[in-house]
């Protein structure tokens, strides 16, 4: 099944058992997506309940935290998370905070999902990743989703569940295969372990975790190591269980994140684990990230400017060399 | 609480043991698992160690004194704190005095971040694991840097490395590994040899773990399916004096030279059960059992009714090479229907055989007496009744008497 189709899955057996959900954003309705994540829905579940809105984002995240306070279960959808920005109000003031606002009176079981990052030739404002500022609000849960059985699953608990979330997808794995599970379900708020070993742990997010995973053949070949690959999904809360076991396990930890570095989201796994397992590393914690510059539109600085397959393996290795691989 | 140590009984015979030496006195503060005492039982001298934390209260035996095993020798005070820091522990007099204003707010703090952490800071260039292990180990990572026996900076596996050389011999290591033992039972207070680590594996009775190599796990489906086999066996005697007077070549060429003649008047010998079928092979291969070191081979001479004694010979001699240098392939022990096993060469009388794998008899050949040499033949009564099989043993009973044979 696609990433999309995943997404599509868990938004039609949702919909179809719950009729307080609704979706809402650009082209979601008749046009079923700008990703082809909405298709068929319309057609099934009418415009009341798939409704397009004006290009204007601020009112559809307001609209949702309306619709969730009146009662329904909204899933609202930017069309990337560049345009994003004009919501932050609402996401941050309103979604983020009304449940502590109104001491647990109002409850705000709602969904914006997120499509962000880097994808091909689209310049500097529309390549952008936002969960480095979506982490720094109290209130608000975290998923992203990189294989289509997590999307599937964390996007039917984000919806099901009375916290508002933030669902992050990254605009080049819509058309990603993969297996999706639809019998036995998983937890969201968990890391999976994507890969097992003994020296190294590596933790990624969404499209990041693919690179790392062809990477590390190489990685392994050189440095005559085996590393462990850990998909963080649940960017708040993290699951520093999952992280502190392996940690400890390998002594080593590389961060690996599509966003640019200064004030990127990794830093913050950083310096949790400068802080509470200093004295399990063996080597000083790795972080690989875009660089400091606004995404261009020239593919090759494109390529040049975020950790690619190639990068991240030479990073890697010329680090583990440097302290004692 | 009061954790009573008492005589550990270190063998099944010792009764009472000797107090060589002890390593602690009354005030001192154990770790779990710090050695507290040299004793002598009746074959070796031993650690008795201690398995709770605790303060030294009293130590109710002298060195040299002997007590029964059970007797108490030592209480420890489980409730106690540490009372000691590290600084005071571990650095010299002179040190100490000189410095004594310093030390004071240093006690505190190595004791504040020792309850936190669990193990005292260590001072060198390292990577904080490895620093950890350092302190764990007492290893004094600065001496060892400056002395060019540890790099800088120093990392988890060049702190490993060290414990391990510095602490046990090669041979002891060796062992540790052989018995997968953990490198911390033992104390890091002296260099252990092996003789320390088999004295250890002897008194805590730790049995060898030695994994079943492939071929052994297919000798032993081999040896279970021929115990499912209908069988049945027939015991007699064949007439050795023309075998034995041929001095050139040993009684297992001759033995086969003559079985292959006898199957190829028998032709059950030849057969096999194959899924639905009985097949029959036009020629006589026969399996010969070869052992070396723990393992068993049955090497194949194929179509042996096709060679001279001195082929025979010849292939037997390059089996025992290959076997010898472990060359055996799956190919050299396949295609046969009956097999030879010759334990008389090691003199014994008579036994009978299981048989081999796909074979449906085997031929086990015992010392015999006066010139004559017993063969018992154990038979898949699937494939060859007791009718037949008496035949095939009177056949080779007149071929083992047959002069033609032996002029080669």
């Amino acid at each position: 099944m696609l990433y999309r189709e995943a997404l599509n899955l868990a938004l039609d057996e949702t919909m179809a058992k719950d009729e307080k959900i609704v979706v809402l954003g650009e082209d979601v309705g008749y046009y079923g997506g700008s990703y082809r994540v909405t298709q068929g829905l319309y057609a099934k579940y009418g415009e009341k309940r798939l409704i397009d809105t004006p290009i204007a984002e601020l009112s559809i995240v307001g609209n949702a935290v309306g619709m969730a306070i009146g009662g329904l279960r909204p899933v609202a959808e930017i069309m990337t998370a560049n345009f994003a920005l004009l919501a932050f109000d609402q996401i941050i003031n309103h979604m983020a905070k009304l449940h502590y606002m109104s001491a647990g009176k109002i409850t705000l079981p709602m969904v914006v999902r997120f499509p962000q990052g880097v994808s091909r030739q689209l310049a500097a404002q529309h390549s952008e990743s936002y969960e480095q500022m979506l982490c720094a609000v109290p209130g608000l849960v975290v998923f992203a989703a990189s294989d289509p059985n997590y999307a599937y699953h964390a996007l039917k608990k984000a919806i099901m569940m009375d916290d508002p979330v933030v669902f992050i997808e990254h605009e080049l794995l819509y058309n990603k295969k993969g297996e999706v599970d639809t019998k036995n379900s998983i937890d969201p708020f968990k890391a999976q372990i994507k890969k097992e070993g003994k020296d190294i742990t590596i933790v990624s997010y969404l499209k990041m975790v693919d690179e790392v995973l062809v990477a590390v053949p190489k990685i392994e070949k050189e440095l005559s190591c085996s590393c462990e690959v850990i998909d963080l999904c649940s960017l708040n809360p993290v699951d520093y269980e999952t992280l502190k076991k392996s940690i400890e396990k390998t002594t080593r930890l590389v961060m690996v994140e599509e966003d640019h570095k200064t004030g990127g989201y990794g830093a913050q796994i950083l310096s949790w684990v400068a802080q509470e397992l200093f004295y399990s590393l063996d080597a000083p914690p790795l972080r690989i990230a875009g660089v400091d510059v606004p995404i261009p539109y020239n593919r090759k600085l494109e390529l040049a400017s975020i950790p690619t397959v190639d990068s991240i393996a030479k990073r890697i290795i010329s680090w583990g060399e440097k302290h004692g691989i | 609480m009061a954790y009573e140590i008492v005589m550990p009984q270190l063998s099944d015979s010792m009764d009472e043991g000797k107090l060589i030496s002890w390593k602690i006195k009354p005030g001192d503060h154990v770790k779990k698992g710090d050695v507290i005492a040299d004793v002598e039982s009746d074959k070796a001298i031993m650690e008795v160690q201690s398995f709770k934390e605790g303060t030294v209260k009293s130590l109710s035996v002298k060195e040299g004194e002997s007590v029964r095993v059970g007797s108490i020798i030592a209480v420890i005070d489980t409730d106690a704190k540490e009372p000691t820091a590290y600084v005071e522990k571990e650095l010299p007099k002179e040190e100490k005095k000189t410095d004594e204003k310093e030390t004071k707010p240093q006690t505190s703090q190595t004791s504040f971040l020792d309850e936190i952490l669990g193990f005292d800071i260590v001072e060198g260039d390292a990577s904080p694991k490895a620093k950890a292990l350092a302190a764990q180990y007492k290893i004094d990572l600065q001496k060892l840097q400056k002395e060019g026996k540890l790099p800088i900076p120093a990392h988890q596996k060049d702190i490993l490395d060290y414990r391990m050389e510095h602490y046990f011999t090669p041979k002891a290591l060796q062992l540790l590994k052989q018995y997968k033992l953990d490198l911390s039972l033992f104390a890091e207070d002296k260099k252990h040899d092996s003789a320390e680590i088999i004295s250890y594996i002897q008194s805590h009775d730790i049995p060898l773990p030695k994994e079943i190599s492939t071929f052994q796990k297919a000798l032993i489906k081999t040896v279970e399916n021929s115990a499912k086999k209908p069988t049945y066996h027939l015991y007699d005697n064949i007439d050795a004096t023309l075998i034995l007077s041929h001095k050139k070549y040993s009684v297992s060429v001759w033995l086969i030279k003559l079985f292959a003649q006898a199957m190829m008047e028998h032709e059950t010998f030849r057969s096999t059960l194959k899924q639905e079928h009985i097949i029959t092979y036009p020629n006589a291969s026969i399996a010969l059992a070869i052992a070396h070191e723990d393992l068993l081979y049955m090497v194949v001479f194929k179509d042996a009714n096709l060679l001279s004694v001195d082929e025979i010979d010849e292939k037997l001699k390059n089996y025992e090479n290959k076997v010898k240098n472990k060359d055996i392939t799956p190919k050299d022990m396949q295609g046969s229907t009956f097999a030879v096993s010759n334990l008389g060469m090691f003199g014994v009388e008579r036994f009978d055989a299981m048989i081999n794998a796909d074979d449906s008899a085997i031929a086990a050949i015992g010392s015999g007496k006066e010139n004559k040499i017993s063969v018992t033949l154990t038979l898949d009564h699937r494939i060859i009744n007791g009718y037949q099989a008496a035949k095939f043993m009177q056949t080779l009973k007149t071929l083992a008497k047959d002069q033609t044979l032996f002029k080669e």
